[in-house]
Formats: C-alpha cells, structure tokens, sequence
C-alpha cells in the first residue's frame, strides 16, 4: 500500500444566491500522505474552511474528487452512500474553531465525547465508559470532571472536550479548522503540543487550516496558500516560509508582526482589500493589488505550475524573484 | 456609589510635567452576583505625552477593565478606587475617579480628549445611520461652535486622512456597505474628528486580516506622528506590541507583573510569566522541531483572593511559603524596568 491518504482532485464549490453565484473554491487538488500536517492560509474569504468543510462532506462540493485510500481500496468519499458511508465517514473528523458554540450545552462532557461511539459502535457501556476516560486522559481532562456541563470548562479545556470527541473513533484524518485561533497565547501552546502527541502516538494525519502563520509554519509538513478560491502556492513548509515565490504569499509573510522589536520586516503592505468573491478580478484574482502585475495578469489566470519542488500560480515569478 | 458623585473634582494634584496620564494604585471590584471579583489590584503606570504604552496579557488580566476605568465607562457594578491623574488640555490636573461618570466634566474629556477604538469595529457603529451622520454627531457634540456643514467638511477630510477611497461617496454610506478593516478606519478617523490627546485602542487590530491589520497599524503611527496624542495599546498580540510600543506593562491576573521599554521586556524578560509567555509562542525565525514551551495550568478567577503573587500556582519558580503567601513587592532591574517577583529578591536573576 502507498503511503497516500487522500487525494482531492479539482474540488469546487459555488454558492449559488439570487442572481449570485460565489465561487468559495475553483480546482483545488491536493494530495496527503499519511501522518503529515497540511496547512492550509489565507485571509477571510479565501475557501479554507470552505475546502475543510468539502473535505469532511459537511457541505456537498459541487464538482471534483476526494479520493479516500482506504484498505480495502480506494473510495470517492463525496459519493459514498448508506452503509458504506457510516463505515467510513468516522475515519475522518474535525475539530471546530470556536470551542463556545461547538459543545452542545445541555449535554454532559461524558455525552459529547462518548455520542460518536455510542452511534457508530456496538460496545457496552461500562466499555464507553472506560474509552472516554481513556481519551480524557490523553487529552488532559480531569475524570471526575466528565459529569458536568460544558459550561463549567474554560476554553482551552472546551478545546480538549473538542479534541477528545473527534479523536475517539481512532479517524485517519482530522480537520482542524482554525482549531487554536480562539485562545490564548500559554493556553495556544498547550493545544499545539498536545496536537502533534496525539500525532505521533495515532499516525493522524491533520487538514490545518488557519490564518496565523507562525502556528502554521510550527505545525505543518507542508503548506498551501490560498487567495480568493485558488490555490496561489504550495510547497515544504521551511522552503515556502524561506523564500516565499508567489507575490500574495511574500506580503503575506511580511504583514505577520515579530515578537521582537529588532526584527525589521521589510513590509510590504498591500493596498487595498480582498475583493468581493461574488464579483472577483478577472484573470489572476489578485492582480488589482499586485505590485508586479502585467497585462497578461488582468486577461488570463495563471496556471499552478510547478517549479523545483513547489507549486505556483503566477505569470511572473521569475521575473519577481529577479527583481529584489 | 460612583454615580452618585458629584462634580466637584479638586484641583492641586501633581503630575509630572512630561506626564499626561498617572494612574497611582487602582484596584476595581466588580460585584457578580454574589461575589467579589477583585479584577485590578494595585495598577500603576504613568503615559508619557506621545508615548505608546502596551497592556499586554491574556483573558482575564484586567486590562480591557483597567483602560475602561480610565474612560470611566465601566458598568456600574464595577468600583474603582485609588487615582487615575489625568492633565486636561486647559492644563488642570483632575483625578477621574473623581469626577461623576455622567458629569458634564467627564463628558467633555470622553470623546474630545481620551478617545477609544475597540476591537469589533462591526459592531462599535450604529447599523441604523450613515457612517458620516455617526462621525458628525461627535463634533457637533464637543466642539460648540460647529455646525452641520463644517462637521461635514471635517468629517471628509478625516475619512480621507485615514485611507478611505472616495470619501465623498462613503460618507453617506452605512456600516453593513464597509469592510471590516473599512469600518476600523472609520472607526479611527472618528476618534481623530476631536483630537484627542489620548487614544485608547483595545485590540484594534485582532478581528482582522494580517495583510489589513499590518494597513492599519502603519495608518497608526502615521497618525501618531502627525498628531503627537499618546496611546494605550491593549492586546494579547506579542507581535504587535514588539512592533507599535515604546513600553510595555504585562499583565497578569489584575497585576502589572513587569513594566519596561519594548526592549527590556523582549530582550531581558524578568517574570517567569513574560518570559513563559515569550517561549510559548511560535515563532517565524525558529526551528520548527523544537516543541514549543507550555505554561501549565489555567488563569484562576480573581475572586477572594488572599495575598499572593497571581502567578505562583502555575509558575515553576515558586517559593514556597513565600510567594503563596505575601504581597509581592516591586522590584528595579535597571531604570525603567520593573518586575513583581519575589526572585528578584533572592537574586536568582540567571534562571531559566
């Protein structure tokens, strides 16, 4: 068997409104290995958590492949149905940003963990019980905690009921969208260490979508940078990081502020905003805020072509990287 | 009760002349329900003119509460006690806590003088007027001998200083038409319409975008520097704070743990929690295997808390029967920077 996981192929999704129709994702393919980390940036309204939610079938993409390398072969896990959906829809999870609004308030920290099994398996419930001690533990709950409501919990220890839920039918593949964005610095680290434990211990492979960079540069195998629905550059996360290739990613990287006052960024600062996905530009999407655009740039879209190892979707990158 | 104070604000306090703003031990209570969360204890800082002063830390540090005491804009189960100086621009010296929060003194200085923008600039704004109507109406407010069509001309040569493109168009727009990092620059030239003295910016940049966060950071400075006025900066952004600030206050559980220009706090960091702090971000220029350090633990709830340093159930420096046990006094690294930790004192300056 490959080492292959998942391979999505020329995902899209459009919104379809009254007499709008928003393109969240055009082609957006990927291939994941087992046990690595993808992350996956951009700014609001760039299709991440729309690429996340396709991926985990939590909407319905409109076109493209998720191809699911399972042992007994591999499936199109957007077309899979019925039976064979219950088998493998538990092999991939997510985990939600906002550890306020993804826990059900009414239901014990017991219910929410143990809900998946009891749903998806035929185990007793003194062996529900003994597998969600075992998860809290991992994870870092307190056990005689289990009874109480979500309520009670700060939200670094939501984030660890969060965690737990989505780990406890043992899934190959977690989503994590924007999984550390809402808490706080020491409690950030807390999460981000127990992530990549969790990691190793299970061989999970992680979909990492977030808009901090720096946490995504710590976490990630590899990394994809999205603007407006398209994927703008892909490659190694130290490579990408190092020597970023595309315009849009290089102010990206810059616009990040150091924890170091001696650290001078040479900024480079974007003017304008993101446009409106409804209406984007035509050609490359990001042109209007260029600073190398061309005519070509405004007429025809650049392909994502590869180049040494990395993925890039530019008509001039040469000729950018010359020019510093 | 604070709302029941009257306007008779004494004059004759001191400050120092290079200072505008001292705020001398401020504790504040906030009654919930039936307990006492004690959610200031003892702040003290001094804003210098044209300084930028950060309050760092994170929720629940008291610092969202310890710039809204300062505006006076705290609900009324908050109580705030000890002295917040602040020297108006006729010149006088008088000590807000003083002064009845819906006086007619304070709500000459609120507004006109200290101003503040807040982190949701989606939902700072009324959604049920124009964005130039919302401007307007704090001229129209502050400065007596305004009238609508000069509040108008000010308001679009504000809109435009701040970036807005067409602001002719704009300013008879409504919040739902502009973007979030728009509506911060809407936001922003509102707080400029009066210019104040000192802006208070409560996480002003958190909601956005990096590419619009680093736009609106540079309009800031630029601003700053065009109008001298004086800024408290509050975030929990460790980036931002190394990138706007001259100096930096960080905060932890109601206390200001350790006070200093941007590069003690940075460079030599004192407090096991600024330092810990520090080490648990990831950062850009690092490796990537090393795994990334952890203050243990949770933030305890400030409420009937006995003497102690805020910090010593989570940090691996505590001393015990020391720091459980006693108020932590403050302790000089050098000039200009503080730290509130009873290591200092055992001269153990080389850990970590």
């Amino acid at each position: 068997m490959d080492n292959v996981l998942l391979e999505i192929k020329h995902l899209s999704k459009v919104y379809e409104g009254k007499g709008v129709n928003v393109k969240a994702l055009s082609d957006v393919s990927l291939t994941v290995e087992r046990g690595e980390t993808i992350g996956i940036v951009g700014e609001s309204g760039c299709g991440k958590t729309t690429l996340g939610r396709c991926v985990v079938r939590g909407i319905d993409a409109t076109s493209g492949e998720v191809l699911f390398h399972t042992d007994e072969g591999v499936i199109d896990f957007l077309k899979i149905k019925g039976a064979q959906m219950k088998k493998y829809r538990k092999d991939i999870q997510m985990i939600f940003q906002d550890p306020y609004a993804s826990l059900d308030p009414r239901m014990t920290v017991f219910d929410i963990i143990s809900e998946p099994l009891r749903y998806n398996t035929n185990l007793s419930n003194r062996e529900i019980e003994l597998a969600v001690e075992k998860i809290a533990e991992q994870v870092g709950l307190n056990k005689a905690y289990l009874r109480r409501y979500p309520h009670a919990f700060s939200g670094g220890q939501r984030q660890r009921i969060g965690i737990a839920r989505s780990l406890i039918l043992q899934p190959k593949l977690i989503v994590c969208d924007e999984a550390v964005s809402a808490l706080d610095v020491s409690i950030q680290a807390q999460i981000i260490n127990l992530l990549e434990d969790l990691q190793k211990e299970y061989n999970l492979t992680y979909l990492f979508i977030s808009h901090a960079l720096s946490v995504v540069r710590h976490i990630s195998d590899r990394v994809m940078v999205m603007y407006l629905g398209r994927v703008v550059e892909f490659g190694k996360t130290e490579e990408l990081f190092a020597e970023p290739r595309h315009p849009y990613t290089k102010a990206l990287l810059s616009a990040v502020p150091q924890p170091d006052p001696d650290i001078l960024v040479d900024r480079i600062i974007l003017e304008g905003e993101v446009p409106n996905p409804a209406n984007p530009p035509s050609g490359c999407h990001f042109h209007p805020r260029c600073a190398y655009a061309t005519e070509r740039c405004s007429k025809e879209a650049p392909p994502l072509e590869e180049q040494d190892g990395r993925l890039v979707a530019c008509w001039n990158c040469e000729a950018c990287r010359n020019k510093e | 009760m604070k709302h029941n104070r009257k306007d008779h604000a004494q004059d004759g306090y001191q400050i120092a002349p290079e200072h505008i703003l001292e705020v001398k031990d401020l504790n504040v209570h906030i009654n919930v329900d039936d307990y006492d969360l004690h959610a200031v204890r003892g702040v003290n800082f001094s804003l210098k003119n044209g300084e930028t002063l950060g309050l760092v830390g994170e929720s629940g540090c008291g610092k969202s509460v310890t710039s809204k005491e300062v505006l006076g804009i705290n609900p009324s189960n908050c109580k705030g006690s000890g002295q917040i100086l602040y020297r108006t621009k006729s010149g006088k010296v008088l000590n807000l806590l003083e002064l009845n929060q819906d006086g007619a003194v304070y709500r000459a200085i609120r507004g006109s003088e200290i101003s503040m923008i807040f982190q949701e600039p989606m939902t700072a704004f009324s959604p049920l007027y124009t964005i130039g109507n919302q401007l307007a109406e704090i001229i129209l407010l502050h400065d007596p001998k305004a009238t609508k069509a000069s509040a108008r001309e000010r308001v679009l040569e504000m809109l435009k200083k701040v970036g807005i493109a067409n602001p002719e168009k704009r300013i008879d727009q409504y919040p739902h038409e502009f973007s979030g990092g728009m509506l911060q620059r809407a936001l922003i030239a509102m707080m400029l319409c009066c210019n104040p003295d000192i802006l208070i910016a409560d996480e002003p940049t958190t909601a956005l975008d990096v590419t619009i966060q680093a736009q609106i950071l540079e309009l800031m400075r630029s601003l700053q520097k065009e109008f001298g006025m004086s800024i408290l900066f509050i975030t929990h952004d460790l980036g931002t704070v190394a990138n706007m600030c001259d100096n930096v206050a960080v905060m932890y559980l109601g206390e200001i743990v350790e006070y200093g220009t941007v590069h003690q706090i940075f460079h030599n960091p004192q407090h096991p929690y600024t330092k810990g702090l520090l080490r648990s971000l990831p950062k850009m220029n690092e490796s990537r295997e090393e795994k990334l350090y952890i203050i243990n633990g949770i933030v305890p709830l400030p409420v009937d808390l006995p003497p102690c340093c805020g910090f010593y159930d989570r940090c691996e420096y505590c001393i015990e029967g020391v720091c459980p046990n006693r108020t932590i006094p403050e302790f000089t690294v050098e000039p200009g920077h503080m730290v509130r930790c009873m290591l200092m004192e055992q001269g153990e300056k080389q850990h970590g």
